[in-house]
């Protein structure tokens, strides 16, 4: 009864939303393939079970548990990250040894990858294999390892050692990259070769290493020392811009529009590609009454700071939407635990 | 080779049976309680005592039994699971749990899990609302739980042997034996509780997996009169569960937790004119093992011992009833994720209580000395008054702690030995209606409960949470209790019921404590015919909330749980009754912590021989 009442009421939305795009827009624009086609997905770690919210493009319309509603099941303990391919999004669940395949517009299920997996952490993909990040056990990198999953069949094909920690991982130029780091442990990253299926160079980068991000052909690491940039072609650290002494720290490393952007305490810095000299000068301060909670996701796309702040989670985390000039544009309640920001 | 040693623990018992039934000639009608505490400084608070005939209609944990007959509520993971107690909107941590006097809270956490404790070894469970700490010490704050061994020198021998099957494979069975003459007494109990704990989640096509769980207890207990003013008793008990912990999602890690308890007491009384002289030293071991995937096991261990030794003297002059209490604590933990370290504790306390006519008061004082914690100086007072024969009134203040755990000092990069105890600073007053004939007694209690300085782990920086003295809370509400017995004929009826309504408020807020109801409604009516009884239970657990928000949707719905039971005691061996359960029997669904479906509708036959 409630479903049937569910589906009425989406079909009459969508034919409101077809309608108005048929009246209003009169140059060529796609027609929606689902209601999660303009905007972006914040995944909600959960405590203990997660779930993925919906944010117009707009920032108009917000939509909590959009696959619990879409499906009505849940997708697991401990949502970690998701990752795209075509028209398929795979959310990862640590806690629950699962890999949730779904139709990225409509968010509809299509498959589940629940074996082989121990503590999946993140995942990239490259012809037409997916690779994803465990970590076993957690007090331990010695078991931590690389699942290679076909992405037709959705089976693990097979399961590389990665025999150190291991955390996020990219692909870039044909290669993929692991940032060998765990919980504050670890400070090198690793290159495997997908076409032999091996770990073919590790690269110590520098203590400290918490964050990294891929772009340009460039790694861009947060470490103790300020930001170290390695080339990926040669594989070697290029530059170290130096941890400006104001700052304890730099974390949250993410590159958009020629310029990194990085976190430290409650504020976000950035500093021009071209500038080699860590700025210390915030563009915004936030109010977070969490040390841990602070920055739980950050991300910056199309000049506006997407900032999840997870709180004490024992209650929905808040996404705040800023400007790069940093002024507040708007403030979500999502679920608990917000840690990523996924765009369309 | 358990069962080896328990037919030979058997054996060895028998032969004292039949030994000590010769010997029994003298009659005396003496009961030595352990913990004299509890009966005789309670003024102001209600106190609600449950026997041994009691604990047997409860499926075995101390979880079931309390939810049903108490007002606490209690939160589990999944039958059979972690489960944690809220007594009066307060936190785990701030309800003791009391074995023959002594505070036997984890010295990991400070709390206790009340699924790894059987009622059946007991003779007789006290619950009592409201601080305890002068005599309980740490974390008798919304109330205590009283599990206590009674030792008879009535020259009486009995037998009983329990026996229940059911659903989901659960087996539980129990020996428990005590015989006395008038210098010696000895009382055992054996209990082995298993269970399956497959059930069906209601409402989906899942089954709770990787539940499965096997309790040991044994209770051993022993005392002589060494003369006429000299009385020597061992209290010992051994508990060892195997628990596995139910998954969430089918392809979860499997998880399981092994612990294992002794706990061993030695009392020795000694009267000399008007004082009573009481000294008592006491070991305790806790050791457990969690184990976060089975399949690759790499458990995580920790082991606590504790010495403590208390001196107790009691003095009566004219209408007063003194107390001294000195108590020596000295414990030690270590663990794959503790720092190893010790704590001391001193603790002096003086009880004193005067009757004067209708009035009974008291007053008492306790301050602890600690080598990691600055104790605060703790009080209680107390008055009862009898305005009639059928009206009383109870008034209670006091003021309670809650000492920071070794979880909370030790933690490796995370404790932190500048937390401060946790306060609370309490008032109660209750009317007590009680006819003469004792048929029917209605109490209504007022309560309010001022918290400060509690403990709350948060997420600091890199991963790690620490604990810090952050929250406020205030609670406060009503409990109520309904008791009614009629006999006529050959008809027995029997009626309880009690009620909480409970706030429980974070002050900085304004919203309530999560996994806190504010309404909890148990009732239980018992109907007996010649050989047959029935009984009918109820459980109302009102909406909770799951998250510190209060949003509206952050909610577990209220539910009804009602269990049914027909006991039969066979007439031509009159010492054998037989009798059959209906648990959950509308099929309710329901969850006592979000995402943990109970189970629906099960079944137990349970089969009791006393002699």
């Amino acid at each position: 009864m409630i479903n049937k009442l569910k589906f009425f009421t989406l079909l009459l939305l969508s034919i409101f939303i077809v309608s108005c795009s048929d009246d209003d827009d009169s140059i060529d624009e796609v027609l929606p393939e689902g209601d999660y086609q303009n905007g972006f997905f914040v995944l909600n770690e959960g405590s203990p079970v997660g779930s993925v919210s919906f944010i117009s493009a707009d920032l108009q319309n917000l939509s909590n548990s959009i696959y619990e509603n879409t499906n009505d099941a849940q997708l697991g303990s401990y949502l970690q990250s998701i990752f795209f391919e075509d028209d398929r999004a795979y959310i990862i669940s640590n806690g629950s040894n699962i890999i949730t395949v779904v139709n990225r517009y409509t968010f509809e299920l299509i498959d589940t990858i629940d074996s082989d997996l121990n503590v999946p952490m993140f995942g990239t993909t490259h012809n037409g294999k997916a690779y994803v990040v465990n970590i076993a056990d957690f007090s331990t990198g010695a078991d931590d390892y690389l699942a290679v999953i076909d992405l037709e069949t959705l089976e693990v094909e097979t399961t590389v050692e990665i025999g150190n920690f291991a955390e996020e991982i990219y692909e870039d130029n044909g290669m993929i990259y692991v940032q060998n780091t765990n919980y504050g442990d670890g400070n090198s990253v690793s290159k495997f070769d997908p076409n032999s299926n091996t770990f073919v160079q590790t690269l110590e980068v520098g203590e400290g290493l918490n964050s990294t991000t891929v772009g340009n052909g460039k790694l861009y690491a947060a470490t103790a020392d300020g930001l170290k940039i390695v080339d990926l072609n040669s594989f070697s650290v290029e530059s170290t811009w130096t941890l400006p002494t104001t700052l304890s720290t730099i974390q949250n490393v993410t590159v958009e529009d020629n310029s990194v952007f990085y976190t430290s305490g409650t504020s976000v810095y950035s500093t021009d590609l071209g500038a080699e000299d860590l700025s210390d000068e915030a563009i915004l301060t936030y109010e977070s009454n969490s040390d841990y909670g602070v920055f739980y996701g950050f991300d910056v796309k199309d000049n506006q700071i997407y900032i999840a702040d997870a709180g004490g989670f024992t209650e929905a985390g808040t996404v705040l939407v800023y400007d790069v000039s940093g002024q507040l544009i708007t403030d979500f309640t999502t679920d608990i635990g917000p840690n990523g920001f996924y765009f369309q | 080779m358990r069962y080896k040693f328990y037919v030979s623990l058997l054996a060895c018992l028998w032969s004292t049976l039949v030994f000590s039934q010769l010997d029994s000639v003298q009659k005396l009608n003496e009961v030595l309680v352990v913990d004299r505490q509890i009966k005789s400084f309670s003024t102001g608070q209600l106190v609600f005592d449950f026997s041994d005939k009691q604990l047997q209609d409860s499926p075995g944990t101390l979880t079931d039994f309390l939810q049903q007959e108490s007002t606490l509520f209690l939160k589990q993971n999944g039958y059979g699971m972690v489960s944690s107690p809220s007594f009066r909107g307060t936190t785990a941590q701030q309800t003791a749990v009391v074995w023959n006097g002594f505070n036997i809270n984890s010295q990991f956490n400070g709390q206790t899990d009340f699924n790894t404790l059987l009622v059946d070894g007991y003779d007789e469970i006290s619950v009592r609302s409201g601080g305890g700490s002068i005599v309980y010490g740490t974390g008798a704050i919304g109330g205590s739980i009283h599990l206590n061994n009674q030792m008879h020198f009535d020259g009486e021998t009995e037998v009983e042997i329990n026996s229940r099957y059911g659903s989901f494979n659960t087996l539980q069975n129990l020996v428990k034996a005590s015989t006395s003459n008038d210098r010696w007494s000895l009382g055992v109990a054996i209990s082995r509780l298993s269970s399956d704990n497959d059930y069906n989640w209601p409402n989906t096509n899942r089954q709770n997996v990787n539940g499965e769980f096997e309790h040991h207890n044994l209770n051993l207990n022993l005392s002589t009169k060494l003369n006429r003013k000299n009385t020597l008793t061992y209290n010992g008990m051994y508990y060892n569960g195997d628990r596995h912990f139910s998954l969430l999602f089918p392809t979860d890690n499997k998880s399981k937790y092994l612990n294992e308890d002794h706990r061993h007491a030695l009392t020795w009384e000694s009267d000399f004119q008007d004082f009573k002289s009481v000294l008592k030293m006491a070991y305790f071991d806790e050791n457990y093992q969690y184990i976060a995937n089975i399949d690759n096991p790499n458990p995580a261990e920790s082991h606590a011992k504790t010495a403590l030794s208390r001196y107790s003297l009691h003095y009566n002059f004219k209408d007063f009833d003194f107390n001294f209490l000195s108590e020596y604590n000295y414990s030690t933990a270590d663990g794959d994720d503790l720092e190893e370290d010790y704590r001391t504790v001193a603790a002096f306390a003086l009880l004193a209580k005067h009757h004067f006519q209708k009035l009974t008061s008291e007053v008492s004082f306790r301050q602890e000395f600690s080598n990691v914690y600055d104790s605060p100086f703790l009080f209680s007072t107390g008055l009862n008054y009898d305005w009639t024969e059928v009206f009383s009134s109870k008034l209670n203040v006091s003021k309670n702690f809650r000492m920071p755990t070794f979880n909370d000092l030790f933690w490796e990069n995370a404790g932190r030995t500048d937390l401060k105890p946790e306060i609370s600073n309490q008032a109660e007053i209750s009317g007590i209606f009680q006819t003469k004939s004792k048929h029917l007694k209605i109490s209504v209690t007022g309560f309010y409960n001022d918290i400060t300085d509690m403990i709350r782990w948060i997420p600091a920086e890199n991963a790690v949470w620490k604990p810090e003295n952050v929250d406020e809370v205030e609670t406060y509400g009503l409990e109520s209790h309904f008791q009614f017995q009629q006999e006529f004929n050959q008809h027995k009826f029997r009626l309880n019921s009690n009620y909480a309504y409970t706030i429980s408020e974070n002050k900085m807020t304004g919203n309530q404590l999560t996994y806190v109801p504010k309404h909890k409604l148990t009732s239980g009516f018992v109907y007996e015919i010649q050989n047959f009884k029935m009984q009918l239970q109820s459980i109302y657990n009102g909406e909770l909330f799951t998250r510190s928000s209060n949003l509206p949707n952050d909610i577990l719905e209220d539910y009804t749980l009602w269990n049914f039971t027909l006991t039969y005691q066979v007439p031509v061996f009159q010492n054998l009754a037989i009798s059959a359960q209906v648990r959950n029997l509308t099929d309710e669904a329901y969850q006592t912590v979000e995402n943990r479906p109970m189970p629906g509708r099960h079944f137990f036959i349970n089969m009791n021989i006393n002699f």
